[in-house]
């Protein structure tokens, strides 16, 4: 290994986990263990459960590193890692069920549906490039539509931050949603999981 | 894939980016990578115990021990549905050679009296697949899956489910009989929301 993990790019540590180099896989737990328990905590888990579910999630990401199922090419390892971390909170939650979801988490807990972790992060990885502007030829306008109404802005909200009508902030955030739908399916991913059998092939 | 789902996804992406922001580091580098490195070896050290050689096990992957408390904003709260009756079960066997290359892969749909597939025997899980003539002479390992979920979240077809098998089968190739490994290499495979149970049978040792 010619670099020293703790000065690497989160990039060439993937690449490196992906290839089963612990050194870099620890030193990816070092950057994000923190951030993930985190984010499970902001999903209404107490610390404790946060730390076992998170525990879990990286144990089946180290498991798909040593079986080469995880591919940094396709997903950032945050967003692989993520998806993990989500598929597990999803199944944790209907199998212990009784608790209310709010519209919002059941909507996000819905929102891979079908999808396995290496699929679901594909995804979620190209919308974040996206909203960053790397991916797709969304305007800046279209990109803070998207975001505003990911975060439950309607169209009233959002033509308010945009300067326009909200009719012209729905046309806006349509126009966004139809290229949002072309870049995921260029990318094979807008038909669910039988779409074309890459993932075990 | 309509705007409800893509907004959700979006969501997700953007709760995704949390990850990437700096965060405090709490432990010293040394001892928290011994942390996880001693987390996953835990993981195969219960796996390892729970293993029995020459007969069938059963592991229940899906259920994570913690309950998270939900319902953490306004608005008119839904409830996660738990696998019900109504659900489908679906079985996904593989049978594997000496070499853990998939010989014959199974899939279709159980019906285990309308229970849920947490409720249904390590024997009876095994059993239903025994009668599949792929096991009349393919391979020396079953790894045996039932799965539990809305339809919309199983794989809805032969090649979908082969896709899954494909994940699994790379997944967990150098587990063997061992339970808790098969879990924990099935935890990227399964699609969220769908409960699963895993059997494991040593074929050759088949009376």
């Amino acid at each position: 290994m010619g670099e020293e993990p703790p000065n690497a790019s989160q990039a060439a540590l993937a690449v490196m986990a992906a290839r089963a180099d612990r050194r870099a896989f620890d030193e990816l737990h070092q950057r994000l263990s923190a951030s993930l328990r985190a984010l499970l905590e902001r999903r209404g888990l107490t610390p404790p459960e946060a730390e076992e579910l998170a525990a879990r999630a990286w144990a089946g990401a180290w498991e798909a590193c040593t079986r080469a199922r995880y591919d940094p090419r396709r997903a950032a390892f945050s967003t692989f890692l993520f998806a993990i971390a989500h598929n597990l909170w999803v199944t944790s939650l209907r199998a212990r069920p009784g608790p209310a979801l709010s519209p919002d988490l059941l909507a996000g807990a819905e929102a891979t549906a079908g999808m396995p972790a290496p699929e679901a992060a594909e995804a979620i990885d190209a919308l974040r490039a996206v909203l960053r502007g790397d991916l797709g030829d969304l305007t800046e306008r279209e990109r803070l539509a998207l975001r505003l109404s990911a975060q439950g802005s309607g169209d009233r909200e959002i033509a308010e931050r945009l300067g326009v009508a909200p009719s012209t902030a729905h046309a806006t955030k349509q126009a966004a949603y139809a290229k949002l739908r072309r870049v995921l399916g260029h990318l094979g991913l807008g038909e669910g999981p039988e779409r074309d059998g890459r993932l075990g092939e | 894939m309509n705007d409800d789902r893509l907004n959700a996804l979006l969501r997700l992406a953007i709760e995704a980016e949390a990850l990437d922001a700096p965060a405090p580091r709490a432990v010293p580098r040394a001892r928290k990578g011994a942390v996880i490195l001693r987390r996953i070896g835990g993981w195969m050290a219960v796996a390892a115990a729970a293993t029995l050689a020459f007969v069938v096990v059963l592991g229940r992957v899906g259920s994570p021990g913690p309950t998270p408390p939900l319902a953490t904003s306004a608005g008119p709260p839904t409830v996660m549905p738990a696998p019900t009756k109504g659900e489908p079960a679906m079985l996904l066997a593989l049978f594997r050679g000496a070499d853990s290359a998939c010989e014959c892969v199974v899939w279709r749909e159980a019906h285990f009296g309308g229970r849920a597939i947490g409720d249904v025997a390590p024997s009876e899980l095994v059993e239903a697949v025994l009668k599949d003539p792929c096991a009349a002479s393919r391979g020396d390992l079953l790894l045996v899956v039932g799965l539990q979920g809305p339809r919309e979240h199983l794989p809805p077809t032969q090649e979908a489910a082969r896709v899954l098998a494909n994940c699994l089968a790379t997944g967990t190739d150098h587990c063997g009989e061992d339970v808790g490994c098969n879990g924990a290499g099935a935890a990227s495979c399964i699609p969220a929301g769908v409960s699963i149970a895993t059997g494991t049978l040593a074929m050759n040792t088949r009376p």
